[in-house]
């Protein structure tokens, strides 16, 4: 995972916004994001991670 | 130490840090964490998110003693690697102090489990500041 620091992040409500880039088999590429009210972008992130079944779903 | 009152902070109390020591010619720091039951996913481990707040927590501290307490990075990025599950309990962590620049800094961190495993490993860019709430 990789965060990108742009702006401070504020003590208020901030909006988040989370993206797939590529959901292969092995792999998933992600994307994040965190806005201000103004919608100014706070914070950036990209992760690498294995797609797995859902923990806790049906056991 | 004046530092525990720091290491007390709320968010600090949150990740459970107590000071280990720190090496002035590494400049490397040891944190002991103790990872909160409220940290663990369904998958039965840490979020990995919160995974860099214990190594960002680490790194930080490594820059804040190798300044004398003058100083503390403000980050401009974080590129983490979670190498193994980290569990609610006791984790140790390393942060050490790569470059120190008038401008940017580079920090490095590190978080192991009692075994001395390698559970996650990060780096950071950060621009150093003088601290906040400094001599408090």
């Amino acid at each position: 995972m990789n965060l990108t620091y742009l702006r401070m992040v504020p003590m208020e409500t901030v909006t988040a916004r989370g993206r797939v880039l590529k959901l292969g088999k092995r792999v998933a590429f992600l994307e994040g994001e965190l806005f201000d009210k103004d919608g100014n972008l706070l914070v950036r992130a990209t992760s690498s991670a294995i797609p797995t079944p859902l923990p806790g779903k049906d056991d | 130490m004046a530092d525990n009152a720091i290491l007390g902070a709320p968010h600090a109390k949150l990740l459970g840090v107590k000071f280990d020591h720190f090496d002035k010619d590494r400049e490397e720091i040891t944190l002991r964490f103790h990872a909160p039951d409220s940290f663990i996913t369904p998958r039965g481990s840490v979020q990995g998110g919160l995974v860099a707040g214990f190594l960002d927590e680490v790194m930080g501290w490594a820059h804040v003693w190798a300044t004398d307490h003058e100083e503390a990075p403000l980050n401009l990025d974080i590129s983490m690697s979670l190498l193994k599950p980290v569990m609610a309990g006791p984790v140790i962590g390393k942060g050490r102090v790569i470059r120190r620049g008038r401008k940017v800094i580079f920090l490095e961190g590190e978080l192991f489990d009692e075994a001395g495993k390698l559970l996650a490993r990060a780096t950071s860019t950060a621009i150093p500041t003088p601290r906040p709430g400094g001599s408090a």
